[in-house]
């Protein structure tokens, strides 16, 4: 009797049972970097309706942090500050500039200025920046060099697990309250300076790794 | 195992239940096992079945993975700042702002929570002497009336009016505004009938009737405009501008009659403000009628107080170290005025530290079994006509065998209490209770119900007097005190028969509402027919509303400037916690638009113009002004308040004589009375209060015909079939609901149900209203028989039953043997301190080994609660403060009638003993947060879990809806989201919503969090300010900061001076289902009920 499949299909199935780990491993890893906030939000940059450069007023101006995000250290929100806050300098500064149009508008007409949300968490999870704040967690560890952005773009994924990476270990992050909104900080290497900088709280901060700690 | 020492005791919820080892109850249509009927079926609406329904689940996700939303990154958000932004305001943080409430007599201070400027949650106001930081459940609930979306939004009238504010010739503008109420009418006719040649008739008809009216100029805000009206069947939305003109034209008319012909229903207030402004109409108006709706049915107590002391007489009471006390009637702890201020002083003597320390005791009689009998030491079942007699039963022993001094001029008075002839039960408790009082006096006191008549009131000031606890504005328990000026109104009787008579053309309805309120024999709605112009203005669309020819919107109280006095006499200033919603006017504005017709004067002004006469010279005005809003109460200035300087005793001679009569033999008398959820209809169209379960009868959307055991064999009606009421020539048709502990032949129902006002209220209860009549506001004698047919009543009590005699097997919560609910009395404590551990199962603690490894708990904090059943009252509160903190959602009757209500504390009530006049108790359950929790362990994805410092967290993104853990949940304290309950709210409810707590979608289990979310701000708090532990009181769960009875207390176990920490060391303390290893964190005290040894 002669045989109805041809001899070579003795291997598909020793084949199939090759690939099957091979795909599963490739969607794996697809999966793992495509799908991760580490790929799909870090570098998230998107255009704002007035052309403001953090790169020009943080950086080069030196402009503190809190002049503007001013509600940082009492309030869950570092909040997008005012459109006043914008014209108390540029009443004076660069005043008829086109670039400042709706900026001038709102300041006008009362109407809010519809800024895009760059570092966006989900709903369910609380963050506050007052702890972070309060714990000695400088801004660029978590917004990194915003001093060098002309356009703000996340620095660091915000996922969950990134999160508790810090929670877990948060003294390398920890700051002496002056430098917080130090852009050019960096980690002492010294032991004893980061005994020291530890010690400028009477409590430590215990950060929560529990769900409740953000979720409620 | 040791057996346990008391004698069992039985508890149980139904009476088919009571005798014990009978089939599990049925109440309602569905049978009352652990779940109902239809628990594990799933409708949806448009009649889908379960199997269709994972069809479409199927569809929808494969759909979902052919288009890209799911790649795309996350939704694209704004953030929209300030222009300028308000100062001291911060986005996300929470402000107070001090403000006050007012229900039927009841003033209470408040602090009114708002997040980025939305008012969130209400909370009592610790300075002010009304609340002292509590509320009840109707200040809790108001919130929700403010963002109520039946709300009635737009001035509605039967006057047809079309303005124009262009430019032209008044043709052309003429012609402009009657194209304009051509269209108005077209598009009107078009959603009214989806037909277009309704429209284009309607249209048609505008036009024609346009042509022929004459066109006249009126004011705006914006200066003129020419206004074109026709007339309506039926009222239609109005502009602004129209309806104010129409307003003052009616305001102008009275004011240029002099009031004559025109009358002015107003609400009771106690607002000083709004007193002056009615005083200066009624000033400048001479011939103007003025009517006060009343606060309580029957307003017998003020009546009597002025016979007795005066104009001006008022009085309250004040139970701070009250050692008798006798609720003759009266529901003092839920719905009689000051119940809040009243439950805290009450609360103060039950707190049963030790077995020495001193506890006050309760006697009640009443009809109807109330919370403030299932409180009481002693309860009497009485009709309450016969409350009268056991008060001169009282009267007579007090003066007959305990020879107390008669006060001065009221010999005759008491010569004309006659000795009744009463039961010979009743008798024991009057002379046992008599006996007590004399033991005591100035301690003890009688409190008389707002629902009994003149007579009862008369005896309740004498038997006072008697007791020599009858004082002035300065001390005693029943405080006498001259009342802030106001007018002495007549009632709505003369009020229906003037407007019958046609002696009423003008009639404007302040905030009031006659056509549901008023009782059905005074044939309002006919007389209000008679009224030529009848204007109505009220939070909604209401009865009134309908028949008015112009209803005008009013704001909320929340949206208002105002201002209140509480009883004992301290004011406060109400400030708005936001702009009305809907531009629309207050009372307070509106009164005074009517005094000064085409002016509009702002609240805020009115309220400051009224106390700048009290305040001195503008420097200190605002300074004192500013203090008294921020701390919401006024200071600085008092008010003389003094006792009425005469003591009228003969005058009230007549009102003996005017008692009910005794009910001839197979009479019944049916009560009527405040319900304890929608008060007199003014929640009607709140979802929370109509979905909270009844405070005794657990009933919810529903109210029902409450009939005793007796009565129902004996007219053989069981829960749910029809009964009708007859009472004079006014009968209905309602369902019947089993009452234990009712007075023989007598019913109850509760007022506020029935109305059609919104969403909410439609099809919600019966308007026992149609059943009143006025000459007997609060109960009548007449028939009841059995009708036919039956009602679908829910209740949430019945199920949820573990089998609890083992009748099935396992006697797994064998009631008798491990007691869910434990109690003794004085005595009883005294001997044996430690009784509530004793009626542990296991008493050998190291046979009792957790089934669970215990989780690691080393936070900082380690929080517990513990819950006081002595002083618990079950007024519900608590359960309305939990869902306003916590967005727990509301699920409509149907779903509840299924097992899936959703709130995270329930109310349980149990009764103990006899069928006809059972003891009750009440035990409010949220999860117990154990430490070895068995629901942690059977969720197959770690969505609950422990937290460090002992809180079983609950973290919704990861439940994915196996419901394993409220399976296992030993408390039956979680709840699962059948559906989506917040998708579709429409958006002026999702201002509500209180954004520091997550909205749960559907398919996820929740549960009691301990308030996670202001444990966690207080953390924060501690945190920033680098301080160790959070402060002892520095967290307030919703449910402690909300009790009136202070029965719970919250806090950090590890820290030693900690209230809950002293709850906890109480011998009473026990845990529910210990003996299941399950180590609570909350934890109850025991009940000490404190009986009179006589009495035993």
């Amino acid at each position: 009797m002669p045989a109805i499949f041809p001899r070579w299909t003795n291997k598909v199935p020793l084949a199939i049972l090759a690939t099957i780990p091979l795909v599963l491993a490739v969607a794996t890893g697809v999966v793992w970097h495509w799908f991760s906030p580490k790929f799909t939000d870090v570098g998230y940059r998107p255009k704002q309706p007035v052309p403001f450069s953090h790169k020009l007023h943080a950086g080069e101006l030196g402009l503190d942090c809190r002049y503007c995000h001013n509600t940082v250290e009492s309030a869950n929100h570092a909040a997008i500050p005012p459109t006043q806050t914008c014209m108390n300098c540029h009443v004076q500064v660069k005043k008829d500039s086109p670039k400042l149009a709706a900026v001038r508008h709102s300041y006008k007409t009362g109407e809010p200025i519809e800024w895009v949300r760059v570092h966006q968490l989900p709903d369910y999870a609380y963050f506050t920046h007052q702890s972070h704040i309060a714990a000695g967690i400088g801004c660029a560890s978590c917004h990194g060099r915003i001093d060098n952005m002309e356009i703000v773009q996340m620095d660091q994924p915000l996922s969950m697990s990134w999160c508790l990476d810090c929670h877990r270990n948060p003294e390398p992050h920890i700051r002496p309250p002056g430098e917080i909104t130090n852009m050019q900080w960096t980690t002492p290497e010294d032991a004893s300076e980061r005994e020291r900088i530890k010690g400028m709280r009477k409590h430590k901060p215990v950060p929560p790794m529990h769900c409740s700690g953000c979720h409620r | 195992m040791n057996k346990p020492t008391k004698q069992l005791q039985s508890y149980w919820t139904a009476a088919t239940q009571a005798p014990r080892r009978r089939k599990l109850p049925i109440s309602g249509q569905h049978q009352a096992g652990e779940f109902p009927q239809d628990a594990n079926t799933l409708v949806i609406e448009g009649g889908a079945s379960r199997r269709k329904f994972m069809g479409i689940l199927g569809a929808s996700s494969a759909l979902a993975g052919l288009t890209n939303t799911g790649c795309i990154r996350k939704p694209l958000e704004k953030i929209l700042p300030f222009s300028v932004r308000p100062e001291d305001m911060a986005p996300g943080v929470s402000m107070y702002y001090a403000t006050g409430y007012e229900l039927g007599g009841t003033v209470q201070g408040l602090l009114v929570e708002s997040i980025d400027g939305r008012p969130i949650k209400i909370e009592g106001n610790p300075r002010h002497p009304g609340s002292r930081g509590k509320t009840d459940g109707f200040a809790q609930a108001s919130i929700l009336n403010l963002y109520d979306p039946d709300r009635s939004q737009n001035p509605k009238s039967k006057v047809v009016a079309a303005v124009d504010t262009g430019s032209g010739s008044t043709e052309e503008r003429k012609a402009r505004a009657i194209e304009r109420l051509a269209t108005e009418a077209y598009e009107r006719a078009l959603k009214e009938t989806r037909s277009i040649d309704a429209a284009r008739n309607a249209k048609a008809q505008a036009l024609e009737l346009g042509q022929k009216a004459s066109a006249r100029e009126i004011k705006t805000a914006s200066g003129t405009a020419v206004e074109v009206r026709v007339p309506s069947k039926t009222p239609v939305k109005m502009s602004w501008d129209s309806a104010w003109a129409l307003f003052d034209e009616v305001a102008g008319r009275v004011a240029s009659a002099r009031g004559a012909k025109a009358a002015l229903l107003l609400p009771q207030t106690s607002s000083p403000t709004f007193r002056h402004l009615v005083a200066e109409i009624t000033k400048q108006l001479p011939q103007l009628r003025v009517f006060v709706e009343d606060a309580q049915p029957g307003n017998e107590a003020e009546k009597t107080l002025r016979v007795f002391g005066g104009d001006q007489a008022g009085a309250h009471y004040s139970l701070s170290g009250a050692e008798v006390i006798f609720a003759a009637d009266s529901d003092f702890l839920s719905t009689e005025p000051d119940h809040t201020r009243l439950t805290t002083e009450w609360a103060q003597l039950r707190k049963a530290t030790t077995p020495d320390t001193p506890m006050s005791r309760l006697y009640a009689a009443e009809s109807r079994l109330s919370v403030t009998g299932g409180a009481a030491d002693h309860r009497q079942a009485v009709a309450s006509s016969e409350i009268p007699l056991v008060l001169s039963a009282l009267v007579r022993e007090l003066v007959d065998t305990h020879k107390r001094p008669i006060p001065t001029g009221a010999q005759e008075l008491v010569a004309g209490v006659k000795a009744p002839e009463i039961s010979k039960d009743l008798k024991t408790f009057v002379v046992a209770m008599a006996k007590d009082m004399v033991a005591r006096p100035d301690k003890s006191v009688v409190l008389v119900g707002q629902r009994q008549p003149a007579g009862a009131h008369t005896m309740g000031l004498l038997i006072n007097a008697l007791l020599g606890s009858l004082g002035d504005s300065q001390g005693g328990l029943q405080r006498l005190r001259d009342d802030a000026p106001w007018i002495n109104a007549p009632g709505m009787a003369e009020l229906a028969q003037l407007a019958k008579s046609g002696d009423i053309e003008t009639l404007v309805c302040l905030g009031t509402n006659p056509a549901y309120t008023a009782p059905a024999s005074l044939e309002m709605d006919k007389s209000l027919g008679n009224v030529r112009h009848l204007v109505h203005t009220g939070l909604y669309l209401d009865e009134t509303a309908k028949l008015a020819g112009l209803h005008i919107p009013c704001s909320h109280y929340l949206e208002a400037w105002g201002d209140l006095e509480c009883s004992e006499g301290t004011r406060n200033i109400c400030q708005p916690l936001i702009a009305p919603l809907y531009d629309t006017p207050s009372k307070l504005e509106l009164l005074a638009r009517f005094l000064r017709p085409g002016k509009a004067a702002g609240g805020y002004d009115l309220v400051k113009g009224f106390w700048a006469l009290e305040l001195g010279s503008a420097q200190k005005r605002d300074r004192l002004w500013n203090k008294w809003l921020n701390q919401g109460v006024v200071s600085g200035v008092t008010r003389v308040s003094q006792a009425p300087a005469n003591k009228n005793w003969s005058a009230l001679t007549g009102a003996l004589r005017e008692l009910p009569a005794p009910r001839s033999g197979d009479a019944i008398e049916v009560n009527f009375h405040v319900d304890s959820n929608l008060y007199l209809g003014e929640f009607a169209n709140n979802a929370w209060m109509q979905e909270c379960p009844r405070a005794v009868s657990k009933l919810v959307w529903d109210n029902a015909v409450l009939l005793g055991k007796a009565l129902a064999d004996k007219l053989g009606v069981k829960n749910g079939e029809m009964l009708t009421l007859k009472l004079g020539d006014r009968s209905l048709s309602m369902p019947a609901w089993l009452s234990y502990g009712q007075a023989e032949n007598t019913v109850s129902v509760s007022m506020g149900t029935g109305r059609d006002i919104g969403n909410v209220s439609q099809g919600a209860g019966f308007d026992v209203n149609k059943l009143r009549s006025h000459q007997h506001p609060a109960f009548e004698s007449g028939q009841v028989s059995r009708g036919s047919g039956r009602y679908e009543l829910v209740t949430t009590q019945d199920y949820g039953l573990l089998d609890p005699d083992g009748e099935d097997g396992i006697g797994f919560l064998n009631y008798p043997e491990r007691p869910i609910y434990r109690e003794t009395d004085v005595a009883g404590f005294k001997k044996d301190p430690e009784f509530a551990a004793k009626d542990d199962l296991i008493h050998d603690k190291d046979r009792l080994e957790p089934l669970w490894e215990r989780p690691k708990l080393d936070g900082l904090n380690q929080w517990g609660m513990s819950i006081d059943l002595n002083r618990c009252v079950g007024c519900n509160a608590c359960q309305i403060a939990c869902q306003s903190e916590n967005n727990i959602p509301v699920v409509g009757k149907k779903e509840v009638s299924n097992g899936r209500e959703m709130h995270w504390l329930r109310m349980d009530r149990y009764y103990k003993g006899d069928l006809n006049s059972p003891e009750m108790v009440f035990m409010p359950v949220a999860c117990m947060h154990c430490e070895t929790a068995p629901c942690e362990n059977v969720c197959p994805v770690q969505a609950t879990a422990h937290s460090p410092e002992g809180l079983n967290d609950m973290a919704y993104n990861r439940c994915v809806g196996t419901r394993y853990c409220a399976n296992n949940c030993p408390y039956k304290v979680r709840r699962f989201n059948f559906f989506n309950y917040n998708k579709d709210l429409p958006e002026v409810v999702q201002l509500s919503k209180n954004p520091d707590v997550t909205i749960r979608f559907r398919g996820v289990i929740e549960k009691c969090s301990y308030c996670v979310q202001r444990i966690t701000a207080a953390k924060i708090r501690t945190h920033v300010k680098d301080e160790s532990l959070v402060k002892d009181g520095e967290v307030l769960t919703a449910c402690q900061q909300v009790c009136a009875a202070e029965a719970i207390s919250f806090g950090n176990l590890k820290d030693k001076d900690a209230q809950v920490v002293k709850d906890k060391a109480s011998p009473r303390t026990y845990g529910l289902l210990s003996d299941l290893g399950t180590l609570p964190r909350t934890t109850y005290l025991a009940r000490v009920r404190n009986p009179n040894p006589e009495l035993s």
